[in-house]
């Protein structure tokens, strides 16, 4: 076996400061970072104040993070009934053996597509593609990732509108627009700093958002729409920026397609409906169109909120759409299209996605059902791909050729539309980063062989076979490249040593792939070697590149497209989406009513809520941390408090037609009334042994949320969290819950 | 939008040109020469003493135990559950 990038000696006696880019969430701050005897122990800003803000609490936790006392040091293999949590230590020399041998029977009897992966690129951060090649050799297309319902999916609904996805140029902008997306200063925080930059250059903002956020509340214009109801309203912008002729007539007549049949799709939303569908003024509802279009130069910054709806792909291409006809793409102020980076070839190149058949390729799940971000629409977008970008595989913010997640665990727990039996899941926490966390569960226990990756024990750990332990961000070296959401490239130095048995992502598919007997396609020994292959057409060395510099930022160019075309079939801006219309979809957008609150549930609730001190499932064991947020709260307006019963800080019990969790009860003015909202992927880590999958099931609020086909956006597949029916009452506290958790600590 | 002139556009987009060759030495490690002084000129205004009160906001006290499990012994939250 080969063992690639070793430990370095546990016997270095020096202190060691470099430059890191953070990965405890997923925005990749640039820090500094100190480590004694190989131990990181101080995390600070970084020394370019330009950069410096670009830090949070999270970030300084890292010392507390990767020297945690119950950090997974050595791989695990299950002892008892899977689930019970009880383990052997072995070897990493025999978790990769045995791991070799029984994915290779389960390929053997199934096929190959019954071999599914689930990670998060936030998290694991160096796998540089050999996650999707590993797969593409042995002929899986099925690779998922939170990313299909977070940002990914907007990356590949985005090409389906114009060929790209964009990022806004904050550094210029007049006007943001923010849909329910609220960055605060400890959370998407260099996103935060750039929007008070521009506030502090005169720009004017548009928060639409159920709730009066922290960014609502220094908005220009506040709409409090009710949950869910994103694509009504900018369809009634749309109507309003085409009847009053603020869209952009030149670029329109000269790069755009499909503008008289979006006219009369606009035409079926007069703003008195639109009013009607999301419960703010009409007239407040053209004011934010005027703002927005009549603005040298604005944005609408990406957001996870209309990543989670009904109409998921209608609200993400209206916000192209309104990028598009108000002038607003690809210049300065706007929105621009970054490109690659010349001097760094994409993960995309190193998965090898023409190893894989067109026959196993269209055997990803969701192909033929929800193909928006699958091998699908990928395969059309590849000549015109080509002909804009220089390469036919391009795959941004990781999620334009993903499988279905629903249909995933639908596979993998029912065997349709065939057997899904071995699943590996690195650096995420699936059982509850996905819709239907009880079918989840159900998939998860029908399984052959599961293998997580980890540097803690999480309830999907608990449920696998083989745990292997991962490494940090401060124990590796890395090129950072934001998966072509930019074209920027940042810097990773490894600072500290990772334990010994401790592996990146990047060697767990190498060794893997030595061990079943095709190695000769990983050729690269290290970390360092790989990052070099990648830098091979900006000729410098790894080494070269971290001497010279921390951060790689191309010389903007804007309007490309008039040299190109857009990469979409037509070469032009879609309007009207010919893709969609081929694969049988409608081709505007349009607005579909999520399932109504009733008598029985009341309450529109929107979960999948970010709160600062954590990333997704994760940090809720780190002292410094939990104790910013010990346990979980419903936001809930006054006036529903009072009348449900409910009290401050006390416990409630949300329920839906599909599950039911707990939480303590905050009770806010800025809630807009009869709206619920719950924070994402609560889990109690102190309880491990003593409650089932350490709390997966008591706070989760992929519990509430089911994906059957009549609740999931048509394109895409993706479920509804934002705005949907619940009700609430009060309840005693759960039971095994810690004293920190219950505020008796 | 609609209102920027072609003429507009262009004098925007050679303003950020200009910027945008500055940044490789704004952001490289040297501090000497051209690189030294495109970083002077690019921090102009900012102010070279750190932020008091952001660097308060990210300090950690010393004293806060981890949260583990029972499977950790000698932990101080062990036994800790109602």
């Amino acid at each position: 076996m080969t063992m690639t990038n070793p430990a370095p000696s546990a016997s270095e006696t020096t202190t060691r400061t470099g430059y890191s880019v953070c990965t405890i969430c997923d925005i990749g701050c640039q820090l500094r970072t100190t480590a004694e005897n190989g131990v990181v122990t101080k995390v600070e800003q970084h020394d370019n104040p330009l950069l410096a803000k670009n830090i949070c609490y999270k970030g300084t936790a890292a010392p507390q993070i990767h020297n945690h006392p119950e950090r997974l040091r050595v791989p695990l293999k299950r002892v008892g009934e899977r689930g019970a949590d009880q383990w052997e230590e072995i070897s990493y020399e025999q978790a990769i053996t045995e791991i070799g041998e029984r994915l290779q029977a389960v390929i053997d009897a199934h096929g190959p597509e019954a071999f599914a992966v689930s990670t998060s690129g936030w998290n694991t951060q160096t796998t540089h593609g050999l996650d999707r090649r590993f797969m593409n050799l042995v002929g899986s297309p099925n690779w998922t990732s939170g990313v299909s319902l977070c940002a990914g999916n907007t990356a590949a609904v985005s090409r389906l509108t114009y060929g790209w996805y964009t990022l806004p140029d904050f550094d210029n902008t007049n006007c943001f627009v923010l849909l329910g997306h609220n960055p605060r200063k400890h959370s998407w925080t260099p996103i935060f700093n750039q929007l008070e930059a521009a506030r502090a250059r005169g720009a004017t903002s548009i928060v639409v958002d159920p709730r009066v956020s922290e960014q609502a509340e220094k908005a220009t214009i506040h709409l409090q729409i009710k949950a869910g109801t994103d694509a009504a309203l900018l369809l009634g912008w749309v109507k309003v920026i085409l009847d009053e002729k603020l869209y952009d007539a030149k670029f329109v007549e000269q790069w755009c397609v499909g503008f008289e049949e979006l006219k009369a799709r606009a035409d079926e939303y007069p703003l008195e409906r639109v009013a009607e569908i999301c419960g703010v003024e009409a007239g407040l509802i053209a004011q934010a169109a005027r703002l927005y279009a009549e603005a040298d130069g604005a944005s609408i910054p990406w957001t996870p909120i209309t990543d989670m709806q009904i109409d998921s792909t209608s609200s993400i291409r209206l916000q192209c759409i309104l990028r598009a006809i108000t002038g607003n793409l690809d210049v300065v102020g706007g929105e621009r299209f970054h490109g690659l980076n010349p001097g760094y070839r994409t993960e995309a190149e190193l998965q090898l996605h023409d190893e894989i058949s067109p026959e196993q390729r269209a055997k990803q799940v969701g192909y033929h059902t929800h193909p928006a971000y699958t091998y699908r629409t990928a395969e059309i977008l590849r000549p015109h791909m080509k002909r804009v970008w220089g390469h036919e595989w391009i795959d941004m913010v990781m999620g334009c050729h993903m499988a279905n997640p629903s249909e995933l665990f639908r596979a993998m727990a029912d065997g349709d539309p065939y057997p899904v039996k071995a699943f590996f899941t690195l650096g995420n926490n699936s059982l509850m980063s996905y819709p239907n966390q009880h079918q989840i569960l159900r998939a998860m226990l029908n399984q052959d062989l599961i293998v997580a990756h980890e540097i803690f024990m999480t309830p999907t750990a608990m449920l696998a076979d083989y745990v292997m332990p991962g490494d940090v961000f401060t124990e590796r070296s890395h090129l950072a490249d934001s998966w072509a959401w930019t074209d920027r490239l940042t810097l990773n130095e490894a600072v500290a040593h990772a334990p010994e048995q401790a592996s990146s992502s990047f060697r767990f598919w190498t060794d893997l792939a030595h061990e079943m007997g095709f190695g000769e396609r990983f050729p690269w020994q290290s970390l360092e070697e790989v990052i070099d292959y990648r830098l091979e057409p900006s000729g410098v060395t790894f080494e070269e590149f971290a001497a010279e510099k921390y951060m790689d930022v191309p010389t903007p160019k804007y309007r490309k497209y008039r040299k190109t075309g857009f990469a979409t079939p037509s070469g032009k801006v879609e309007l009207s989406c010919s893709i969609l219309g081929d694969l049988g979809f409608d081709p505007l957008p349009y607005h579909r009513p999520a399932p109504a609150p009733s008598d029985e549930f009341p309450y529109r609730v929107f979960s999948g809520v970010r709160e600062d001190p954590f990333f997704q499932t994760g940090q809720r064991n780190i002292g410094v941390l939990r104790r910013r947020v010990p346990s979980p709260h419903f936001f809930v307006h006054p006036d529903d408090a009072v009348r449900d019963g409910l009290v401050e800080g006390e416990w409630a019990k949300l329920e839906t037609a599909h599950g039911e969790v707990r939480m303590k009860v905050s009770i806010q003015d800025s809630m807009r009334p009869g709206h619920l909202r719950v924070p994402h992927g609560w889990w109690y880590p102190e309880t491990r042994g003593e409650v089932d999958l350490a709390g997966a099931f008591v706070s989760s609020d992929a519990v509430l949320t089911v994906d059957t086909d009549d609740v999931l956006d048509f394109e895409q597949g993706i479920p509804h969290f934002k705005g949907y029916p619940g009700r609430i009452s009060p309840c005693d506290a759960p039971e095994g819950m810690s004293a920190i958790t219950l505020g008796t600590d | 939008m609609a209102q920027r002139s072609e003429f507009g556009h262009r004098v925007l987009e050679l303003k950020t040109s200009i910027m945008g060759r500055l940044a490789p030495k704004i952001l490289s490690r040297r501090t000497t020469g051209i690189d030294g002084v495109a970083k002077k000129m690019a921090m102009k205004g900012s102010s070279p003493e750190p932020d008091a009160a952001l660097i308060a906001e990210l300090a950690h006290p010393d004293d806060v135990p981890e949260i583990v499990t029972s499977r950790t012994p000698d932990s101080a939250e062990v036994g800790d559950h109602e």
